[in-house]
């Protein structure tokens, strides 16, 4: 049985006890909130993780947004390989054949045309020619022979090549004419000895790293002209150790895409085309793999969709920011001064907000172009001239277009808040004492009114990402080589059936981000709802 | 204490303009304050008595000019603060501070205590000739809390971690911080409980007495206002209807409005309750905008009309011309034959006479014609009422 007897307390101890605790401040309490909202927990690691991809991801590629690969145009993120022999290759949707390794390119054969009935079969050689002659004589070209304008002849070793009409920014040549004696023609190629006049063979003759002991890596390096530059190459080398053609025979035959039903070969029916090398026939497609020089594909002119998308990303993020900070500084100010003046002074603001809230976006957009596209505004620090505003990159002109007009809604916010917190009795005990109307806005009515100031502006980032990549998706907004979201989803548009992923990673990323603010958002409002919290 | 005003109030005037639209015909004026004087002595507890909404605390707010005056003075210590331009207060702010009705929302809850006491002294630059002027502030912040009941502890911490009534101390403390001659206490006991009322109240007179403080104590709760006043001013729609000091104006109420007023005061005595001298007041409190020229209490007010009985011959002249006070309706035929103020015409006073009317009261014209000014009846008791002299001789009723 519990001891019911009372007891005499000493008076120490009728003293209260000091209940101490930590005392939590606003911000620590809306932390806590927001922590235990996992959705807006999700969103704000989306958010930490997007801000993070945009601002390193970029750097963390091999490639810029601009380069250009244009023989690797069009590569999908997963490779649909045909292996044949120990070699594996990627036909491209243009008949281009690529030779991989672990998912790499290694070689590039040429484009097919495939409006040339005669040139279906495709006969790529590579030949190595271990000519170890010091070549003593000369090989004139005799007068029977005229070169054309790309060709070019070398008398040292009696070849002549000339430029193939697709040029890859590297040395891609074509043999044109082999003189009787020259030391190249011990060479047994593929099928009849070579015939300049028969179109339908042609080698490529690639440049290797020891092709000569003269410094010609430089000179082939730098050429506008293959055929050209080889030739100089050619003359300038007093021994040339290997000079490599490509050899083997590798033959595509589409003519299976090609035909009618009745005419398709027994076993060939849904066969689009053959890869033949090395005696051996591949039909189908053997495997998918992982492209892993761009990881996300490439668009039309070679250029990394990985890359794009995330300095994409970082566009959107910029324009975001820059029309959010202009919005908190302006709408918040504004909105605060006319709702604390009141009266005539709020009614003549708000009729300006009422005008320029009708205002349609995209033809202020329009206008803003037209009027800046001339502007170029630079800054020199220290000698170096940093550009801040270039009028025709777009990027600074739809900040401006959002930050000029995106306030507006800020603006009635705040001028609501302060409406409503100015006859409030501490804000009345601040003019009591005297404080500064300036002091009363800054540090009693703002701080009150940040709760809703920040819902709306964690809700207006999106809402910016948004009509930026609506706005650069319909032209308007940042112009090449620069990529937003909405740009590169406007130029996977054209060949969307073929390239679908070209449309799909940057939609992707869109939603991602609205997704990733939104749910924050939402998380911030229920944390710093006025309605649930008061005092 | 000395008979030198701290405060004089003098024909002060608020109107609030509710004119709606931008094509009103006509203007409409809120009359929260019209046309009051009263004078503050160095020293002493003003009270501030009516009910809700007769511009007492319009009255207050005014007075440290959180409102802009309409017309009148407000000489505080010889300066004219009405007519000081808003730049040019800061000085006397310093002099006039208030205390706030509501605790809760008195406090800025962003800001630490520290904060919301130190704004005052921060603003007027109290302790910048100070060697060490944070430390300064400090030490004056924790000194503050400690007089008001709070502990230095509580210094760091935020409004909502506060009781009402530790609110409502550390809004006394922001109001002394400053040394303030004078300070407006607007209702600011009437958010709390009881027992913490009470802790305020003498908290509030230990103040005046130990830095010579002067209150303008607005409230709605007669016997605190009782307890803590030296004189009382007692409102009615915008106007001072009586001033006297404590005791005299409780034993001696001299206006009929006051009269009800007090005879509100719930008797804790079961003896004295309710002996029939309660003075229920009837209809409700006139519209404030654009108030017509005459007594303002006179619609509700038991002497401000006549009982006219039929009593033979001179019954219609006694009412040819006047106005009804009451409404006379044909129950059968469910029209009023004479409505409510409605201007007695020979026709209507035949049909009242038709209908069998015996004793009808009608409105003393002077109380509805003609604004009765607040006036020295008694040495040092002001009421503002034409017919004081007669009621308090019994000739009217």
């Amino acid at each position: 049985m519990a001891d019911l007897n009372f007891k005499k307390v000493a008076k120490e101890d009728k003293q209260d006890i000091e209940q101490t605790r930590r005392s939590l401040t606003y911000w620590q309490d809306v932390w806590r909130r927001l922590k235990n909202n996992k959705s807006s927990m999700v969103g704000l690691v989306g958010v930490i993780f997007i801000v993070l991809l945009a601002v390193v991801g970029p750097w963390l590629t091999p490639y810029d947004y601009s380069d250009q690969q244009s023989d690797f145009s069009n590569l999908p993120p997963r490779l649909d390989i045909r292996e044949v022999g120990d070699k594996t290759f990627y036909v491209t949707r243009v008949y281009r054949l690529l030779e991989l390794q672990d998912g790499r390119v290694v070689d590039r054969f040429a484009d097919l045309d495939t409006n040339v009935v005669d040139k279906i079969n495709h006969h790529a050689k590579e030949i190595i020619l271990p000519i170890n002659v010091e070549t003593t004589q000369t090989y004139a070209l005799p007068s029977s022979v005229t070169l054309g304008a790309d060709e070019y002849y070398s008398e040292k070793w009696g070849i002549a090549l000339g430029d193939t009409t697709y040029s890859f920014g590297d040395d891609a040549v074509e043999v044109v004419y082999i003189h009787p004696d020259s030391p190249f023609q011990n060479v047994e190629f593929e099928g009849s000895p070579y015939d300049v006049n028969e179109s339908g063979y042609f080698a490529e003759l690639t440049l290797v790293d020891n092709y000569g002991e003269a410094n010609a890596e430089d000179a082939a390096y730098d050429f506008d002209h293959g055929a050209e530059n080889l030739i100089t190459a050619l003359e300038d080398a007093t021994f040339v150790e290997e000079i490599r053609f490509y050899g083997e025979e590798v033959i595509v035959d589409y003519s299976y895409g090609l035909m009618n039903d009745n005419m398709v070969p027994d076993g060939y029916e849904d066969v689009n085309l053959t890869i033949e090398y090395q005696g051996e026939e591949n039909k189908y497609v053997t495997d998918t793999i992982h492209n892993k020089i761009f990881l996300l594909g490439s668009d039309t002119q070679g250029r990394d969709i990985l890359t794009r998308v995330l300095y994409g990303a970082r566009i959107s993020l910029i324009v975001a920011l820059i029309a959010t900070v202009v919005n908190f500084i302006i709408g918040v100010t504004y909105g605060a001064v006319a709702g604390y003046l009141g009266g005539n002074w709020d009614n003549f603001m708000m009729r300006v907000v009422d005008i320029i809230n009708s205002i349609p976006l995209v033809l202020w957009v329009i206008l803003l172009m037209v009027v800046l596209r001339e502007v170029v505004i630079d800054i020199e620090i220290a000698g170096r001239t940093y550009v801040i505003f270039r009028g025709t990159s777009g990027l600074g002109t739809i900040a401006i277009a959002l930050g000029t007009v995106y306030w507006v809604a800020m603006a009635r916010l705040v001028r609501g808040q302060v409406i409503g917190l100015k006859e409030q009795e501490f804000v009345l005990a601040a003019r009591t004492i005297g404080v500064s109307n300036a002091k009363i806005i800054s540090r009693h009515l703002i701080p009150n009114a940040l709760g809703p100031i920040i819902v709306s502006m964690a809700m207006m980032i999106p809402a910016a990402v948004f009509t930026e990549a609506f706005l650069s998706f319909i032209g308007l907004g940042v112009s090449a080589p620069q990529a937003s979201l909405g740009t590169l989803a406007n130029n996977a548009l054209s060949g969307f059936q073929s390239y679908p992923y070209k449309l799909f990673f940057p939609a992707a990323m869109i939603a991602l981000m609205m997704l990733a603010f939104n749910f924050l958002g939402d998380g911030l409002r229920d944390a710093l709802d006025p309605r649930l919290r008061k005092g | 204490m000395d008979k030198k005003p701290l405060l004089e109030v003098r024909n002060l005037k608020k109107y609030f303009d509710k004119t709606r639209g931008l094509f009103a015909k006509e203007k409409k004026f809120l009359h929260a304050v019209d046309d009051i004087s009263f004078d503050i002595y160095k020293g002493e507890t003003f009270g501030l008595v009516g009910e809700s909404g007769c511009g007492k605390s319009t009255t207050g707010r005014t007075i440290v000019k959180l409102y802009e005056p309409t017309d009148g003075q407000i000489i505080f210590d010889g300066v004219d603060l009405a007519s000081v331009p808003e730049k040019e207060m800061l000085p006397y702010r310093r002099k006039i501070q208030m205390i706030f009705q509501d605790p809760y929302a008195s406090l800025n809850a962003r800001m630490t205590v520290t904060d919301i006491i130190a704004e005052g002294i921060v603003t007027h630059k109290l302790y910048k000739d100070h060697d060490n002027p944070e430390k300064a502030i400090q030490d004056r912040i924790y000194e503050l809390l400690e007089s008001v009941g709070l502990k230095k502890e509580h210094a760091s911490r935020y409004p909502h971690e506060f009781s009402g009534g530790q609110r409502q101390r550390i809004g006394i403390a922001r109001a002394l911080a400053v040394n303030p001659d004078l300070i407006i206490c607007d209702e600011p006991i009437s958010a709390l409980d009881v027992s913490i009322q009470a802790q305020v109240v003498n908290m509030l007179e230990d103040f005046q007495k130990e830095f010579g403080l002067t209150y303008l104590f607005i409230a709605h709760d007669l016997s605190m206002v009782k307890y803590i006043s030296d004189r009382i001013g007692v409102m009615y729609l915008g106007k001072l209807m009586e001033v006297a000091t404590s005791d005299e104006l409780y034993e001696t109420p001299l206006h009929p409005y006051t009269k009800a007023l007090l005879s509100s005061i719930p008797l804790p005595d079961p003896e004295h309750e309710d002996k029939g001298k309660r003075i229920v007041l009837q209809g409700d409190v006139p519209s404030p905008i654009n108030p017509k020229d005459r007594c303002r209490f006179a619609t509700r007010c038991n002497y401000s009309k006549i009982l006219v009985e039929n009593d033979g011959s001179d019954f219609k002249q006694q009412i040819v011309g006047k106005y009804a006070r009451e409404t006379v309706i044909d129950h059968e035929r469910h029209h009023a034959i004479v409505e409510e103020n409605q201007y007695i015409t020979e026709e209507i006073a035949d049909m009242i006479i038709d209908f069998g009317v015996d004793k009808i009261y009608i409105n003393r014209s002077k109380c509805f014609s003609e604004e009765p000014k607040l006036e020295e009846y008694k040495k040092d008791h002001f009421t503002a009422c034409h017919f004081t002299k007669e009621i308090e001789e019994g000739t009217i009723k």
